[in-house]
């Protein structure tokens, strides 16, 4: 079974995504922030990550960076999960190495339409 | 799949409400420490969020309201705007509004109008901002692009279409693979659109083996391929990787024989081609 890790610091949102992705037939471990994720990966090998920008703690930006030099994540895909549509933060997200985004509101069929999409 | 997430909205609301009590105690430490960037983000963080969850909730009023208030936020925490008392005051009563949008009646419709004080003030938060120089620049991407969608005229019924016979240039950058994209993936989500007859690979940049830097990119492709997707539809399976890759499509007006195509089937995609024609 594939594993996603999911990180926000929204409980909400992170139940949200999580009940998806189980729907969908996920595996799913959760962190609430950025230096959370990076714990949480040094136990769970992950297949892909989904991760929202704006958190306490580690951003969303500063985790893509750290997750792209670990040796066992640099081909994994990242998503973004965010609110922002506009370009600047794509892009800022692009340039640390995220394969793709997820714009909210959150929509359960997109979100697993795009992870079948980024998933080899 | 339907999935139903309505059980989460009482983790929302609650969650909505600790935030908002956060806010107002960060509002109120902003008044002696105006400049505190960590204060302003952590305030944002706090809007940022229930926007993302009222508008998953269907609550378009509390979206719309906390929408113009990250923007507020946003400014300030990068210095671009100043924690007045002004503004400051206009925030605190924000947190009211925003306690009044979070308590609305879960049964009312969507489309209830926002309430009046929530009105002013946003008219107010508004006012606040100096206006972009670029007007295109205000609008979120999203927005954007299902304004542009709404514009266009509507494509008919996929059965409806006929079969265009694409030709897709597929050329990735040698950093592609700095992003966790997989070209190969992407071969098979372009393949499950149609028809591959034809799936040419380059192999001109390859280098000699002891030259070879096994996180570059040298591969690229050109696939020919019979589908009833629009073009638009073609060019999506690269949105993640136009910024890492050169991408040309072109297409012939002449529908190819194979007109007893079937209607695509998302789940099985067909092979991208027999490895005979993967030739360089």
């Amino acid at each position: 079974m594939r594993k996603v890790l999911i990180v926000d610091d929204a409980v909400s949102m992170r139940q949200m995504v999580s009940f998806t992705l189980k729907q969908g037939g996920y595996e799913v471990v959760e962190a609430e922030h950025g230096q959370d994720a990076l714990s949480k990966l040094q136990s769970n090998a992950v297949d892909l990550i989904i991760t929202d920008l704006n958190m306490p703690v580690m951003d969303g930006i500063t985790l893509i960076q750290n997750v792209r030099k670990m040796p066992s994540m640099k081909s994994k895909p990242i998503l973004m999960l965010t609110t922002e549509g506009l370009a600047a933060k794509k892009e800022q997200g692009k340039a640390a190495g995220a394969t793709g985004w997820i714009v909210k509101p959150f929509d359960p069929d997109k979100l697993l339409q795009t992870l079948a999409k980024v998933l080899p | 799949m339907k999935i139903d997430l309505s059980q989460f909205r009482q983790t929302f609301l609650q969650e909505s409400a600790d935030h908002i009590a956060s806010m107002e105690t960060g509002l109120l430490q902003l008044r002696t420490a105006p400049d505190d960037v960590e204060l302003l983000n952590s305030i944002f963080r706090s809007a940022h969020s229930i926007k993302g969850g009222a508008g998953s909730f269907w609550m378009k009023n509390l979206a719309h309201f906390t929408h113009s208030l990250e923007n507020l936020l946003d400014r300030m925490r990068s210095l671009e705007m100043r924690a007045t008392d002004e503004v400051i005051g206009i925030l605190l009563q924000s947190v009211d509004v925003l306690r009044n949008l979070l308590d609305a009646d879960p049964n009312a419709s969507p489309e209830t109008e926002m309430p009046a004080d929530a009105v002013e003030l946003d008219a107010r938060i508004a006012a606040l901002m100096p206006v972009e120089t670029d007007s295109a620049a205000a609008i979120p991407e999203d927005a954007r692009q299902q304004a542009s969608s709404q514009q266009e005229p509507q494509e008919p019924a996929e059965d409806a279409r006929e079969i265009v016979l694409y030709k897709v240039e597929f050329r990735p950058d040698r950093e592609m693979f700095s992003s966790g994209t997989n070209p190969i993936t992407l071969l098979r989500n372009l393949a499950a659109l149609g028809t591959v007859s034809c799936c040419h690979l380059h192999t001109e940049e390859l280098p000699a083996l002891a030259d070879l830097d096994p996180e570059q990119c040298y591969l690229s492709w050109t696939v020919e391929l019979a589908s009833r997707c629009v073009e638009a539809e073609v060019r999506e399976v690269f949105e993640f990787v136009e910024h890492l890759a050169e991408i040309r499509i072109s297409h012939s007006d002449a529908a190819p024989q194979t007109d007893s195509l079937p209607a695509q089937d998302s789940t099985a995609a067909p092979k991208l081609a027999e490895p005979s024609v993967l030739d360089g």
